[in-house]
């Protein structure tokens, strides 16, 4: 194991894609639909644009202590005991996501794949998988996330990209019928979407190679991320059009459970995109399972990760399966969405505004 | 030494573990346990008395009517030396009767070792009788089933829909599968709705629009897409599109695609002259004056003589060729005009014009969408342009 790993900027891309890339694109477009109507599209771009910023304070903050973690600078900045608390509700942040992602995914697993196997079971196979990985540091990770992006990935936007022979166009307008506003309201829901990249970020850092390539690279994988979205809500919103986006459990399933090719090969496009997401949100939930390893292993002090990452995700487990129903997961999902926005629009602009200061001192 | 070993055996014990838990055996189902439903039928119960000693179509519900007679059409899947069957012989049919679509589906399973399987479902057929009453209600069990596709085909019948299903073919295929190809050459046959499907539907009724279905008939063992039934936002069949204002309607539409048109021959009225569609260029668009508001459609409909019974005539003559296309673009301005009074009279707008001007004038829209169908869309007028072209005569001159 390489105690002091380095990251190149094209890992740093692939990082900040894959841990916002999971399961949330299964529903972003029914959250924005709600909102912002017709314009649905619109607000996913305007969500990415409000994301970078997010992720300029990040990388910033960061630069101010290119040597250390986040665990480490909170504590500079606030003082022993305020950065622990800090810390360890940003590890509370980076454990919800996985819970509530997995708790989602499995909810869509058992309606149109597994419907008889249950929920212990699938959540279980899928942290096997994420435990045996997680456990050997970041090189590791970082290689499953690279190998993953290039086969798997790849292969899922193609599939994506298929569902444009089935689009509407009719159903894309009036446009901005209703005024700017609920366009804007509507990047609030998709932030949960694009949350990952922060994260990585502060966490990362001192292991980035080439540190002054951070910015242009974490700006280029919230643009591709915000493409990739803007992509598929669109895609969702011509095959349903806004009235079914809105009321579907899980709209983008649904669509593409829609999409035919007739005599082709191809024929129905879910089974390749149900077997495309699987793997895709199982590197997803790696990385930030692997992420809450490391942020606790560095406020505890830990020599070695191994029984972090089974303590880990037996709590993942525990409270996966803990969840009782849909209505209590959705309600601990937008809590989730506004702590995270709180996190990216708040916090770390307050903590970027004080090593700012105590730098200037 | 002892470390390495105990390593290889706790690895292959996991490894024992993992490939247990991947084989999937809980959702394991074998094929030939699988019912492929590939058609459901659904009518009002004819006499909702017990039939029969034991009643075994009756569907205990806690509570609800016996009011839906609903059948699933299954195929029969045929050993390797069996020779070919055709109709009744080459499907299962199973029926319930009751109100909920749900409890109706569990309790044929009674019925059979089968699991009823919606995945490759074809073709969903309600009678008149049904569709009058109204879909909406009916289309929720299939919306929140999981394994239904939105892809499929919904038809209404003007007889009992089982049928359809129960009917025997003079063709040797499956009568739900055989339906659906059918629906294949809708652009070539203009004179059947739009195929409308489960989706389609499922749409229309969320957004507040009225809609089309294609009818389907059945006699002497053939079957037939003919026409269309109107369906107001509701989802309840208000009346009926003949073949005439089916492709009127899909000249407003923009979905003229193809098809045969005749008329009368310009030279001599006794024979036909007859238009065979194959491209068309449309632009329908919505215009508000002050309070007023009025459509207009203008069309391009080019293609081909495709046939002329005035054998003596040279087809190329450009005054003949002038009359055709002239006489030709009347009769389809006459075609348009009569699908959209029809709507009209019967307040239901199946042409999408409501959204056209919702996507035009979204703030007037907001202002008449509550009582679009009811008050606003009859008293619309419409102007209605059509340029017809003869591009070819055919093979001779």
């Amino acid at each position: 194991m390489n105690p002091f790993p380095r990251i190149s900027q094209w890992q740093l891309l692939t990082l900040c894609f894959i841990a916002a890339f999971g399961d949330s694109m299964a529903t972003l477009p029914r959250s924005v639909g709600e909102i912002a109507k017709e314009d649905m599209w619109l607000s996913v771009i305007f969500g990415g644009v409000l994301f970078l910023f997010t992720v300029w304070t990040a990388i910033t903050l960061a630069s101010y202590y290119p040597n250390s973690t986040c665990i480490e600078y909170h504590q500079i900045l606030l003082g022993p005991l305020l950065g622990q608390i800090l810390n360890a509700v940003m590890i509370v942040l980076l454990l919800l996501v996985p819970i509530l992602s997995i708790r989602s995914f499995v909810v869509a697993l058992k309606i149109y794949l597994l419907d008889v196997t249950p929920t212990f079971v699938i959540v279980l196979s899928l942290l096997t998988f994420i435990t045996y990985s997680a456990q050997y540091g970041l090189l590791p990770v970082i290689r499953v996330l690279q190998f993953t992006f290039m086969s798997i990935h790849s292969f899922f936007f193609i599939v994506v990209l298929l569902g444009l022979f089935s689009i509407k166009a009719s159903h894309f307008q009036p446009f901005l019928a209703q005024g700017i506003m609920p366009v804007l309201k509507g990047a609030i829901p998709s932030w949960y979407s694009y949350t990952g990249p922060e994260f990585v970020v502060c966490l990362l850092y001192p292991f980035f190679i080439q540190k002054n390539k951070v910015l242009t690279y974490g700006f280029v994988s919230v643009l591709v991320l915000t493409a990739v979205y803007t992509l598929i809500t669109g895609i969702v919103q011509g095959i349903l059009g806004v009235a079914e986006t809105t009321r579907m459990l899980v709209p983008t399933i649904i669509a593409y459970r829609g999409v035919e090719i007739p005599d082709t090969f191809i024929e129905r496009l879910d089974g390749y995109f149900f077997s495309m997401w699987i793997p895709v949100l199982m590197v997803c939930m790696l990385l930030w399972v692997y992420l809450a390893v490391f942020g606790i292993k560095q406020m505890a002090r830990l020599e070695y990760s191994r029984p972090v990452v089974i303590l880990v995700c037996s709590l993942i487990l525990y409270f996966v399966v803990a969840i009782p129903n849909l209505q209590t997961a959705s309600t601990i999902s937008e809590w989730a969405n506004y702590a995270l926005l709180a996190w990216g629009m708040g916090v770390l602009p307050l903590l970027l505004a004080l090593a700012w200061w105590k730098h200037r001192r | 030494m002892l470390k390495g070993r105990v390593r290889t055996v706790l690895s292959l014990g996991v490894l024992v573990c993992l490939t247990l838990a991947m084989t999937g055996c809980w959702d394991r189902k074998e094929i030939e346990n699988r019912g492929f439903v590939l058609g459901v039928a659904i009518d009002h119960v004819t006499t909702p008395e017990p039939k029969g000693q034991y009643d075994l179509p009756h569907v205990t519900q806690e509570f609800g009517e016996r009011k839906y007679r609903v059948t699933f059409e299954l195929p029969r899947f045929r050993k390797g030396e069996e020779k070919g069957t055709s109709g009744t012989e080459s499907h299962y049919i199973f029926n319930g009767e009751g109100e909920s679509m749900f409890q109706i589906v569990r309790s044929v399973s009674a019925k059979t070792y089968f699991s009823f399987f919606f995945e490759d479902t074809q073709v969903l057929i309600f009678s008149e009788e049904v569709a009058k009453e109204g879909i909406r209600e009916i289309l929720d069990y299939f919306l929140r089933n999981p394994g239904m596709r939105r892809k499929v085909k919904v038809f209404v019948t003007p007889g009992r829909a089982e049928e359809i299903l129960n009917g025997k073919l003079t063709v040797e295929e499956v009568n739900s599968i055989f339906i659906a190809r059918i629906t294949q050459n809708a652009d070539a046959i203009p004179r059947f709705a739009v195929i409308s499907t489960l989706g389609d539907a499922a749409e229309a009724i969320q957004g507040n629009h009225s809609f089309v279905i294609s009818k389907i008939v059945m006699e002497n063992g053939d079957v037939k897409l003919t026409s269309a039934a109107l369906l107001d936002t509701q989802g309840k069949m208000v009346g009926s599109l003949d073949e005439r204002e089916v492709a009127g309607g899909k000249i407003i539409r923009q979905k003229l695609k193809g098809g045969a048109f005749s008329i009368p021959n310009p030279a001599n009225p006794e024979k036909l002259a007859v238009f065979e569609v194959v491209e068309g260029k449309f632009s329908v668009n919505s215009h508000i004056d002050g309070d007023r508001l009025w459509f207009t459609v203008e069309a391009e409909l080019a293609g081909n003589l495709g046939e002329n019974t005035e054998t003596g005539q040279k087809a190329l003559d450009p005054d003949f060729l002038a009359a055709v296309e002239k006489n030709m673009a009347a009769e389809f301005t006459a075609m348009a005009l009569d699908a959209y009074y029809k709507q009209q009279a019967l307040k239901a707008d199946a042409l999408d014009l409501g959204s056209l001007v919702h996507r035009q004038y979204p703030k007037y829209w907001e202002i008449v969408k509550d009582r679009w169908d009811e008050e606003v869309f009859p008293t619309v007028p419409m102007e209605v342009h059509i340029k017809v072209i003869v591009r070819r005569a055919g093979m001779m001159s």
